[in-house]
């Protein structure tokens, strides 16, 4: 509080005071003076109060926590659009600048859309956007004709439709059709609920991950202004009126006063340890965190709160890694909680303590030591088998080819060469038609397969609640790779991220587990996106000198342009390509939707090049998802 | 992690605005209502997780106190009144900013029913002084009451300077 306001409180005090004491010579204390003097008195009492309700409420430095129950947040495909919907409108007969990004946006969209599914050039499509006749949803044609300035006209937006939500739902729903499939969108929020969500508490913001401060502060809470404003109104009005019940009252503030000063002397002394338990999991494996704090002071504390430092790549499951309570000298308190494992290298942080004294007037804030790193073994599921593409390299091995040669099943007959094996003569038809002629059989082969696993940013997405596409395309690579091992194929492995990441392809003994441990603990196959932007030009460019010949696993949530056009280009230079696609898409909102359909489009595209697609929805396993898409290849 | 307030505290806060709200029934009408006033302040205040409402719902108990007492309450509820007033207001306070560092979830038990206790105990040890001292000193209170004005401010400044 302000010197100011205090000087003025005391002042009104004073003179109440003052009042009380000349008071009984003029006010006569019984009714009806009596209740005009409550009056008065509530007037001077609200007064008061008032001058310290800005400081009551509020603790002036609010440390920003961790909060390491939750993962760190991805990427929703979708969210972008949405918020510019969110945002978007018409203010004042113009279009707000959201308006005009989402309405550009969406024509990008559409013209994809229609060139992929209309069989139409780029130009053809803009000009059919432009006449409106690629609809006949009147609103959706009127949205998508304007240009994206001057939509504050559009009649799509001003007759058709309520507003631009409703305009830009109507024309994702034309979108979708137009891709031969049927829309569904989740129904628009009532106005009750609407309302019911503005009342409803804001869930706290994430405040960050990294535990802070990195070195003990120590501040005051301020908690106990305004408890004088007891202690001032109950002795003005206690004297004022001539009543003794307030002016006891004052003493109750003036009690809490004192005890405000009450302080915690020095910064607590601190220790922790903590154990795991498996040490080693496997990822998807649940473990049980303890951690044990101690007080090392000689003086009590009364009020300890601690935040461990869980990993910001792991999951709280069950129990909560925070704790408050009070440490008697070389007193220690024990929480445990689990979290569920997942790939990789994990790195507990120190724990983060705000110990208060026991009026709660002055918190000390710092961080306690304990490190502890975790490294999880993958996920030990069944190898899935991937049909590759007929291919053909020099090794014997599993894959069947269009060559005939030896191998096991008939492939051919052929007239009989001098030093063919005796064992090939076809005798029955020498026999029958007294000519020498030479079976061939289909050839099996080795081929090499080199899975590329799509580590940028933008595959970090997740649908809401969903595993992030990154994640799940790499568990799924860590189950197909041993079974192509184990057929005989070479294989090898290669990150598209910024950080390069590159296993030549090899059939040798030692594969399976380098290839585990390059997909459980390589930094590209990160837990979080990498803030590097990379390059696909000049990562196929590198994997061009690197692999002269081999499969390609593609595994992308495709989820821009970029990596749909890798997929081209690598089928372009002759590698035989096979997407695997997990699917981060999902929400139902337009901008879910609109990622929907975008990645749809892609996914169709790429089929019509000729490239084989596995599209792995977010609710399957990877075993339906490949039935079905080997059942679609051999159609 | 919710941050939604914890259960001990705010059942604290919730109980004492209650009782104050019970007493000053008998006391006066305004007592009353500003009392009604003071406990939807604090309620909502936990329900919005929203710090500064328990310190609005405080300056409504504080006028509910204010009202009764020169209403010519007995000394003894108001005395009462005021202690549920503050441990309403340092409950509800203590409910939220726990809620906001550690969550319902976590365990905080001990440390909520020590302070509510700490809280309590200093009141009623304050109050029972001077209400103690009141009975056994035959002074005529005005004079008693400026001594014990002079007293506060001395003491507050103090606080303040310090």
């Amino acid at each position: 509080m302000s010197r100011c306001r205090f000087s003025v409180a005391v002042g009104i005090a004073a003179a109440l005071g003052l009042a009380g004491l000349l008071g009984p010579r003029y006010v006569d204390p019984t009714p009806p003076a009596g209740t005009a003097l409550v009056f008065l008195f509530l007037a001077v009492g609200v007064g008061i109060p008032l001058l310290f309700v800005r400081r009551i409420g509020r603790e002036t430095e609010r440390p920003s926590l961790p909060t390491p129950e939750r993962r760190a947040p991805v990427e929703t495909p979708g969210e972008r659009v949405d918020s510019l919907l969110a945002d978007a409108a018409i203010e004042r007969g113009r279009t707000s600048y959201a308006l005009k990004r989402l309405h550009g946006r969406l024509r990008e969209v559409a013209v994809e859309t229609l060139v992929a599914h209309g069989r139409l050039t780029p130009a053809e499509a803009t000009e059919r956007l432009e006449s409106r006749s690629w609809t006949d949803d009147p609103v959706a044609a009127a949205f998508l004709g304007h240009a994206s300035d001057d939509l504050a006209d559009a009649r799509a937006i001003r007759d058709g439709a309520s507003d631009v939500r409703e305009a830009v739902e109507r024309t994702i729903d034309e979108l979708v059709r137009a891709t031969g499939r049927i829309p569904s969108r989740e129904p628009a929020a009532g106005i009750g609920r609407r309302l019911l969500d503005r009342l409803r508490p804001r869930e706290p913001e994430p405040a960050g991950y990294t535990v802070e401060p990195a070195e003990a502060t120590v501040r005051a809470t301020d908690r106990w202004h305004g408890v004088s404003a007891l202690a001032l109104v109950g002795l003005g009005g206690g004297v004022a009126v001539g009543e003794p019940a307030l002016a006891l009252v004052a003493a109750a503030g003036v009690g809490y006063a004192a005890y405000a000063r009450s302080e915690l002397g020095g910064v607590p002394q601190l220790s922790a340890t903590r154990s795991v338990d498996p040490e080693e999991p496997a990822a998807g494996e649940e473990l049980t965190v303890t951690l044990t704090v101690r007080n090392e002071g000689e003086a009590p504390l009364p009020d300890v709160r601690l935040i461990d430092g869980v990993p910001e790549t792991l999951e709280v499951v069950a129990g909560s890694p925070r704790r408050g309570t009070p440490l008697p000298a070389g007193g220690e308190t024990t929480l445990a909680y689990t979290v569920r494992a997942r790939r990789g290298r994990h790195g507990f942080g120190p724990v983060r303590v705000l110990a208060r004294d026991a009026a709660e007037t002055v918190e000390h804030d710092l961080t306690v030591p304990a490190e502890t790193e975790l490294v999880c073994r993958p996920e030990s599921a069944a190898a899935a088998e991937l049909s590759l593409q007929p291919a053909v390299t020099r090794f014997v091995g599993a894959l069947p080819t269009e060559a005939g040669g030896d191998g096991i099943e008939f492939h051919s007959t052929r007239e009989y060469r001098r030093g063919d094996p005796m064992a090939r003569i076809d005798w029955r038809r020498l026999a029958r038609t007294r000519e020498l002629s030479t079976v061939a059989f289909r050839e099996e082969r080795a081929t090499t397969v080199v899975a590329v696993v799509d580590c940028r940013t933008p595959a970090y997405a997740a649908p809401k609640g969903g595993e992030p596409a990154c994640d799940r395309g790499v568990a799924a690579t860590a189950r197909l790779l041993p079974a192509l091992l184990a057929e005989g194929h070479a294989v090898g492995l290669a990150g598209l991220s910024p950080t390069p990441c590159w296993l030549a392809p090899s059939a040798a003994g030692e594969t399976g587990p380098r290839l585990e441990e390059a997909l459980s603990t390589h930094p590209a196959f990160g837990q979080r996106p990498p803030e590097d932007y990379c390059d696909t030009r000049e990562w196929l460019e590198s994997f061009r000198a690197r692999t002269p010949a081999a499969q390609v696993l593609f595994v992308s949530p495709l989820r821009d342009a970029e990596a749909a056009r890798l997929a081209r280009s690598l089928d372009a230079y002759g590698y035989p390509v096979t997407v695997l696609s997990p699917d981060s898409t999902g929400s139902s909102t337009p901008g879910g939707r609109v990622a929907d359909l975008e990645r749809r489009v892609r996914l169709y595209d790429l089929r019509r090049a000729g490239v084989r697609v596995v599209d792995w929805g977010a609710d399957d396993p990877l075993e339906t998802a490949l039935r079905r898409a080997t059942t679609r290849w051999s159609r | 992690m919710t941050g939604r307030p914890t259960r001990a505290s705010a059942a604290i806060a919730l109980g004492s605005s209650a009782l104050l709200t019970v007493l000053a029934t008998t006391w006066h009408p305004v007592a009353s209502l500003a009392a009604l006033l003071g406990t939807a302040c604090v309620a909502a205040g936990l329900y919005r997780r929203s710090r500064s409402l328990p310190g609005v719902g405080f300056g409504a108990f504080v006028v509910a106190i204010a009202a009764g007492a020169i209403a010519g309450t007995p000394t003894e509820p108001v005395l009462l009144g005021s202690l549920c007033a503050v441990l309403a207001w340092d409950a509800g306070r203590r409910s939220i900013t726990l809620g906001v560092q550690l969550g319902r979830e976590a365990d905080a038990l001990r440390l909520e029913l020590h302070h509510a206790a700490a809280s309590g105990a200093v009141g009623a040890f304050s109050v029972g002084i001077a209400y103690g001292l009141s009975r056994s000193l035959s002074v005529a209170l005005p004079a008693f009451a400026v001594l014990l004005l002079c007293g506060c401010v001395l003491a507050l400044l103090f606080a303040r300077r310090a």
